[in-house]
């Protein structure tokens, strides 16, 4: 058994009021183990983003609670969320969502910057965190393009500094909305092949995705249909 | 590495924005440097010919307006309207120094030139005047003149040449030192000359008095009004008066200042609020990689700040650039229109300072409108513009 690292129970989202109300998630409840990888699945706007984004603090629910560590979101003020999403949770975006203006390593750093006091802390660390994230880097195989702006790397390359960006403040968990539904097969491969090792390494998985070929390599598979929970499938 | 590289690299995503609102801002701090300077340089020189009148009280007939009360800092031409009985009246108050001056005017190779008419022995102490050459006045009815340096240096005069005051052959018997006042810019004759040629008779246009104990300004003041049928003046009632004249042009230049800097500020708050607008999906992003609100909120008020700081720092180079090249011409009125030469604009540092801090205040005041804008996005709904 496993240790238990997220309960998501009793989950529904309603958008809109009155006349064109749209329940995108609809008392949706499962449990999330520390290590384990999870695939969302399931049609085109059935709700599994706006379900990830709940499941990270990004949102909030309508009803329900998610409990992460001990920590109920829904009771969290908008500062703790934030604190919450800097240093318990690795999100990673169908479209990288790179800041275009900065190098790969100062996109990878970023996180470290916005998580400090800004205007206090600043050199002491500099060196360490530049290290940690060059570290990061080449983990994700791409060291030699630590200096690049993200305009200067395909989609794949994109999409691994983006996996970097989420793993620096060590998060709990990483939630992925299809991180592979812009890369062509090689790159896709690619990827997958870096969520294999580090779920192999002991990080938490979740992440939607279109393709079976991506779902299946997951331990259990979660199909959203309507915004409700309808299957679940292990392997 | 900090979160200033992000302010700088977003600052100069879009450099033709950056240029332009920079720009914008430069040139709004420009007109406020031009227009401090500029009055400042003014102010200056105002105080400095009333320094120059070596005195605390004016005697006038009375009536007189502000223009003919400047007139006495300038060495304008001004009606004989003091009889000599009332000065003498004057005079004979203890305490005091008063000397009565003759204001006239002639024309020397077609320029105006101010004629005065002094008592030569009490000038000289006075306003402790010396000699760059030549000789001064020998008695009450020498009929020479002494000249200014700027006449001295404008006509190229030296001792021994011949000076025309209306139609009458006077020598020049010699050149004052540079003194910074009106002084430098007249042509000087004894007081019983100056009347005989100006053929006004035991007239004078306005008396100068130096009180010896300036706590009995005021009686003096009082005294000299009860005795002789005049008016009085202090020197700064004098200053002031001239000051609110100048003041009024200057208050049309405070407002193009002001308009100037207003545009500014509206130039931040349209580039901030458009990169807003462009960023904020990216602005999701640093939401969901844990930014508080409080951070994005920084991060747009230090880019603000950094134009207000930029803008600053160009606006004293346009502004002191501006003010030495036109500033003599935007100087122009009723004050500076009778002085010889126009006046410096004066410029220090503090002057620099309170600028850039100005502007960078005014920016980041600005600011504040795009920055909370961007803070109040939620973090979903940044991100769902893709
Ligand atoms: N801010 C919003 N306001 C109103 N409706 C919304 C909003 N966000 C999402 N929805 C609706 O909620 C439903 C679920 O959307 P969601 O994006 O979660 O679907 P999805 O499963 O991620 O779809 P896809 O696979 O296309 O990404 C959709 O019907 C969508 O139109
Ligand atoms: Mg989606």
């Amino acid at each position: 058994m496993r240790e238990l690292l997220m309960e998501i129970q009793g989950i529904s989202k309603t958008y809109g009021s009155d006349s064109n109300k749209v329940q995108a998630v609809d008392n949706v409840s499962f449990d999330i183990e520390r290590g384990s990888w999870t695939a969302i699945v399931g049609p085109s706007g059935h709700g599994k983003s706006t379900l990830l984004q709940i499941m990270g603090g990004l949102d909030r629910s309508s009803a329900g609670t998610i409990i992460l560590d001990d920590k109920n979101l829904s009771q969290l003020n908008n500062r703790q969320l934030a604190q919450l999403r800097a240093n318990k949770i690795g999100f990673v975006f169908q479209f990288f969502n790179l800041l275009p203006h900065l190098t790969a390593l100062e996109n990878v750093v970023l996180p470290l910057w916005l998580n400090k006091k800004w205007l206090n802390e600043k050199r002491l660390n500099g060196k360490k965190d530049l290290q940690k994230c060059l570290a990061l880097l080449e983990r994700v195989g791409l060291a030699d393009k630590a200096n690049n702006l993200p305009s200067t790397l395909s989609g794949g390359q994109q999409q691994r500094v983006a996996i970097a960006r989420a793993l620096v403040n060590e998060p709990d968990i990483l939630l992925m909305d299809e991180p592979t539904g812009n890369l062509d097969s090689v790159s896709e491969a690619d990827v997958l092949a870096l969520f294999k090792e580090l779920n192999d390494q002991g990080s938490t998985l979740v992440l939607i995705t279109h393709s079976s070929a991506v779902a299946s390599c997951a331990e259990r598979e979660i199909e959203l249909i309507d915004g409700r929970l309808c299957k679940e499938v292990s392997a | 590495m900090n979160i200033w590289i992000l302010v700088w690299r977003n600052l100069l995503r879009r450099k033709g924005r950056f240029i332009f609102t920079l720009a914008g801002v430069g040139i709004g701090m420009a007109a406020f440097v031009a227009l401090l300077t500029i009055g400042q340089g003014l102010n200056h020189q105002i105080q400095q010919q009333a320094q120059g009148l070596g005195a605390n009280l004016v005697v006038t007939p009375k009536g007189w307006c502000a223009y003919e009360q400047i007139s006495v800092l300038t060495g304008e031409q001004l009606p004989e309207a003091i009889p000599m009985k009332e000065v003498i009246k004057i005079q004979a108050l203890p305490g005091i120094k008063a000397i009565p001056f003759l204001n006239e005017r002639t024309a020397f190779r077609n320029r105006p030139v101010p004629v005065i008419g002094i008592p030569e022995v009490e000038m000289w102490a006075l306003h402790q005047w010396s000699l760059a050459s030549g000789h001064y006045f020998k008695d009450p009815n020498d009929k020479s003149v002494v000249i200014g340096s700027g006449i001295a240096q404008q006509f190229d005069l030296k001792p021994g040449d011949q000076f025309r005051v209306r139609g009458h052959q006077l020598p020049i018997i010699g050149i004052l030192n540079e003194t910074g006042t009106k002084d430098d810019v007249a042509a000087f004759l004894t007081l019983s000359v100056t009347q005989s040629i100006y053929d006004v008779k035991d007239m004078v246009s306005f008396v100068t008095v130096q009180v010896e104990d300036l706590s009995h300004l005021e009686a003096v003041s009082l005294k000299i009004q009860e005795i002789a049928n005049v008016a009085v003046v202090s020197d700064k009632q004098l200053v002031s008066s001239i000051l609110a004249i100048v003041g009024s042009v200057g208050s049309a230049m405070q407002a193009v200042a002001a308009v100037g800097i207003l545009a500014a500020a509206f130039g931040i708050i349209n580039t901030l609020l458009t990169a807003v607008y462009e960023r904020r999906r990216e602005i999701g992003i640093l939401q969901a990689l844990g930014g508080q609100h409080s951070t994005i909120f920084a991060t747009f008020i230090l880019e603000s700040g950094i134009y207000g700081l930029l803008g600053g720092i160009i606006g004293i180079f346009l502004g002191t650039l501006v003010t030495f090249w036109f500033g003599p011409a935007l100087m122009e009125n009723p004050f500076t229109a009778s002085l010889q030469q126009n006046p410096i604009p004066s410029l220090d540092m503090m002057t620099l300072i309170y600028t850039v801090l100005l502007s960078i205040l005014l920016a980041i005041v600005a600011g504040l409108y795009p920055a909370y804008r961007a803070a109040k996005l939620s973090p979903v709904e940044a991100m769902r513009y893709a």
